[in-house]
């Protein structure tokens, strides 16, 4: 009886938060995320995949995309759904390192709670610290991942250490472009307060 | 990325998305799982095999190649650490540095198969037979049908740039970082804005929303083109866990 | 059936109404046209009868709408989709699948429909739009006119009692528009009641029952068609009643003038394809030279050979009497694309003269920048974000880009389309100016009116054969 109580209150809780989502805000999502992928490859193929300079800027664009479109879809839950949706189709179309997912998914989750801290005592930044959050902890996840996959040889993280820190050097440039994408979309009207 | 026309030679083609799903997914735990050597080599193999199978053998050579000058450049990272840190460098050697390579590969392996051997809009399908929840399914079909939109826009940013007398190459990326990225960048989030309003207001209007019913569809049927790859790939992962089993981890590193 | 009663609207944030006191009635098997300048609350219009706003967009309503004798006000925004469908002017921003068959039936999949109901009314939509030969097509492949269809095909799918056509020829050539009208004239056989929002008037001449012209969100006439006359669509920007299609009436050159670009022996194909330029040969003088072409014709490709954005596979280029390379052909040729949102890069209307001016390696600076603002009606813009602009706003800033470069010749891809009357001259205005500056002007349109207004000559694609001491034959 307790068990059936639980299940259906889960179902129930997960249906609620499935409810809660309008067609509009589920497409923003779609289209960032396409939009993010698309231009990263871009910037990789333009700059170069080893150059240190396309690293920073691809994870620059990145970060600025997650910071515009949580201002455009401000609910609870939208960075998980982002991690979620682009990991499904990343895995899709490009068969993307399965292996990243879980990490990504706990950052986006611990970043989701920090933004819901921060809104909740109403302090400002938010997003900006949510991403930020979101972005170290990636980050940290992808380094365990590579000394995962290079345990035998961990000298060979001496390659991956540098490219994660110019990646999140990129991230924090990323949310000062941020922010300034957010008043330059305000001042074009096509990010509204 | 495959964006809408596939060789039709390729025997991958005739398989489920989903089975190829899979052999990617498992093929990814278990080459980071295990450390055996023998292992790593057999999965190597025989993901080789499978990556043959595509019948694209100047994709393959580049995407071995570019692998490779990234694992050289990263080698030479890890020879330059352990010239300093000399404790560092009892993984530098070929046997240590075989496993890490191997599982690389391996995983590049059937990650092309799953990327190169499907339309779009096969991708789209395969979304509806995962018979995922709404809040998945509707972003990420716009993702996947957005994409080839994007890489178009793209290329008509990149000519206006060049109309305009832009250049935008890596020399102008490095000295003139931040316009660069502008040039390229500001119109494809404008656009991006202006799509996801858009199509978020045909939604709107078509009735969509998040209480959508999942999609109805046929069962999912599978062939025996299917079958066979997937008893084929547990028989491949049962031989590489009795390979790691009988012949263990052979890093020097770890075994002193 | 669509009924408006005293019906005035208000944005958020907004204290003055966009639309004031507007009554009318589309009854079943009618059609209705609303027609007015850019900003005169024609979209407005559609948003509150297929109700986005205010439930979409929120404001204060007051009045009642009603559509099949259900009041908008009552209903949920999924609710009246059910009744009443939106096609708006670039339907490709509407679809969700690639292929032509998954997007006619994603909504009713998405609405979970059973599969074998949705083959079947697949199968009846598709023969009732003439769709059935494209079904397994890729949607980016079809013509404007077949995306189009494929638009209205997937509204159709359910039956709807209203359907409003936002600006539906604004990207179609004048067959297509012809194709479309006789559509409508079917759904109103069939009983759907049709509002149609364009500016383009002289197609609807036989197609609409009613014309209701907006100024400043209030009605200012109310008839039919033949009764706007000269004077009022002059006063109220509205574009022309008949248009004479120019398109074989122009001549190919004019009889006097150097060429200021000349293309000899011109070949292309793409690869792996079979040529679909052989040996053309082209002349372009001082003037405004309109580019006409079915769809697949290859006016983009001429566009792109001529501004040597493709290689081509043999051809010489001059320009002003001097053999140059085909790559170095971007140095004396413009092109403004048909998108203008893709050739916007900075903050500001003068920031983006200034960048233009610098790419282009022109000197003058902010004074150059200032002319141009002056040339092309900016000066009240300049702070202004340029995706913030109006369409036509937008356009005339991408010209001003273009003519920043100082170009011998410029290119421009349907530079009118959407566009109202007001608006259209100004563009024609500012291409006029261009051409009396020495330039050669090419524009690659659909637009009857403004061939009517500007075009000198004539290029119809795809081009013939060059024969001996004959620049092409006509």
């Amino acid at each position: 009886m307790t068990t059936m109580t639980l299940k259906r209150a889960r179902t129930s809780r997960l249906a609620d938060f499935c409810g809660r989502w309008s067609a509009r805000e589920l497409i923003i999502i779609g289209v960032f995320a396409a939009t993010a992928k698309v231009s990263t490859v871009l910037i990789a193929m333009v700059g170069g995949g080893m150059n240190p300079l396309s690293l920073l800027l691809k994870n620059m664009v990145f970060t600025t995309l997650l910071v515009v479109m949580l201002f455009k879809v401000c609910r609870p839950g939208t960075l998980c759904l982002f991690v979620i949706v682009s990991s499904v189709v990343n895995f899709l179309l490009l068969g993307g390192n399965l292996t990243l997912i879980p990490p990504m998914l706990l950052a986006a989750v611990i970043a989701e709670l920090l933004m819901r801290f921060i809104q909740k005592n109403n302090l400002p930044g938010a997003v900006y610290w949510g991403v930020g959050c979101f972005d170290l902890l990636c980050k940290f996840g992808s380094l365990g991942i590579s000394f995962l996959m290079m345990r035998e040889s961990p000298a060979m993280m001496a390659a991956v250490v540098p490219i994660v820190i110019i990646g999140y050097i990129g991230s924090l440039i990323g949310l000062w472009t941020g922010s300034k994408s957010i008043k330059e979309l305000r001042h074009a009207g096509l990010i509204r307060s | 990325m495959q964006a809408s026309s596939v060789p039709n030679l390729s025997l991958l083609n005739a398989v489920d998305i989903r089975v190829k799903m899979m052999i990617t997914a498992l093929a990814s735990v278990m080459t980071v799982a295990i450390s055996s050597l023998y292992a790593q080599c057999f999965l190597f193999a025989v993901s080789f095999l499978y990556l043959l199978m595509i019948r694209r053998p100047k994709l393959i050579l580049v995407s071995y190649l570019l692998f490779l000058i990234m694992m050289a450049i990263a080698c030479g990272f890890g020879l330059v650490l352990a010239h300093f840190l000399p404790m560092m460098g009892k993984g530098m050697e070929l046997k240590s540095l075989a496993v890490p390579f191997m599982r690389a590969f391996t995983m590049l392996n059937v990650v092309l198969p799953l990327a190169f051997t499907g339309r779009l809009q096969q991708i789209l399908n395969s979304l509806q037979k995962l018979k995922l929840p709404f809040v998945i399914y509707l972003p990420a079909a716009v993702i996947v049908r957005f994409i080839p939109t994007f890489t178009n826009d793209i290329k008509q940013i990149w000519e206006s740039l060049k109309i305009r007398g832009y250049r935008i190459n890596p020399w102008t990326m490095t000295i003139h970082p931040f316009q660069t990225t502008r040039l390229l960048f500001t119109p494809l989030l404008i656009r991006a804005l202006k799509t996801g309003d858009e199509l978020g207001i045909a939604a709107e209007l078509k009735g969509l929303n998040a209480n959508t019913s999942a999609i109805k569809k046929d069962p999912p049927s599978f062939t025996k083109k299917d079958y066979a790859a997937v008893s084929l790939t547990a028989a491949i992962l049962v031989a590489a866990i009795i390979l790691q089993i009988y012949f263990p981890n052979t890093s020097p590193v770890l075994m002193k | 059936m669509i009924e408006l009663k005293n019906v005035t609207y208000t944005y958020p944030h907004s204290d003055r109404p966009a639309l004031s006191n507007l009554s009318f009635m589309v009854r079943p098997g009618e059609a209705i046209l609303v027609t007015g300048v850019s900003g005169c609350g024609k979209s407005t219009l559609i948003r509150l009868i297929n109700g986005l706003c205010p439930h979409y967009y929120g404001g204060n309503v007051e009045g009642t709408i009603c559509i099949d004798g259900k009041d908008n006000m009552k209903e949920k925004l999924c609710d009246i989709s059910h009744r009443v469908g939106t096609l708006f002017q670039n339907p490709e921003s509407q679809f969700f699948a690639l292929g032509v068959e998954e997007e006619i039936s994603f909504i009713s999949e998405c609405k979970g429909v059973h599969p074998k109901e949705i083959q079947t009314k697949l199968s009846q939509t598709a023969e009732r739009f003439n769709l059935k030969p494209f079904l397994k097509s890729i949607i980016h492949e079809l013509s404007q006119g077949q995306k189009q269809k494929v638009g209205l095909a997937s509204l159709m799918m359910e039956p709807l009692k209203a359907l409003i056509l936002d600006e539906p020829t604004g990207n179609l050539d004048p067959e297509a528009t012809l194709e479309l009208a006789e559509e409508i004239k079917k759904l109103k056989a069939q009983g759907v009641a049709i509002l149609i929002v364009d500016h383009r008037l002289y197609w609807l001449k036989d197609v609409v029952d009613k014309v209701i012209v907006l100024e400043k969100g209030k009605v200012v006439r109310e008839g039919i068609i033949p009764d706007l006359d000269s004077e009022f669509r002059e006063k109220y920007g509205l574009r022309k009643l008949e248009v004479t299609d120019k398109r074989l009436l122009l001549p190919v050159k004019t009889s006097s003038g150097k060429p200021i670009m000349k293309i000899s022996k011109l070949s292309f194909s793409y690869p792996r394809q079979p040529e679909i330029i052989t040996d053309a040969s082209l002349e372009f003088q001082q003037g405004i030279c309109g580019i006409f072409g079915d769809n697949g014709a290859g006016k983009t490709t001429l566009a792109r050979l001529i501004t040597g954005l493709n290689k081509a596979k043999s051809g010489t280029f001059q320009v002003k009497g001097k053999t140059i390379r085909q790559k170095d052909c971007l140095k004396h040729v413009a092109v403004v694309l048909q998108n203008s949102d893709h050739q916007l890069y900075m903050r500001t209307v003068f920031e983006e003269l200034r960048a233009s001016l610098e790419a282009a390696g022109c000197k003058g600076g902010n004074d150059a920048a200032e002319e141009l603002l002056g040339i092309f009606d900016l000066q009240e813009l300049r702070d202004r974000h340029p995706h913030s602009l109006s369409g036509g706003q937008k356009q005339r800033l991408v010209i001003a880009c273009a003519f920043a470069k100082k170009p011998d010749v410029i290119i421009l891809d349907e530079p009118t389309s959407g566009l109202d009357g007001a608006n259209l001259k100004r563009i024609a205005g500012a291409l006029k100016k261009l051409s009396s500056e020495g330039k050669a002007v090419l524009v690659i349109t659909h637009d009857l009116e403004l061939v009517d207004l500007i075009c000198d000559t004539a290029l119809h694609l795809p081009l013939p054969v060059q024969t001996a001491n004959q620049p092409f034959i006509n």
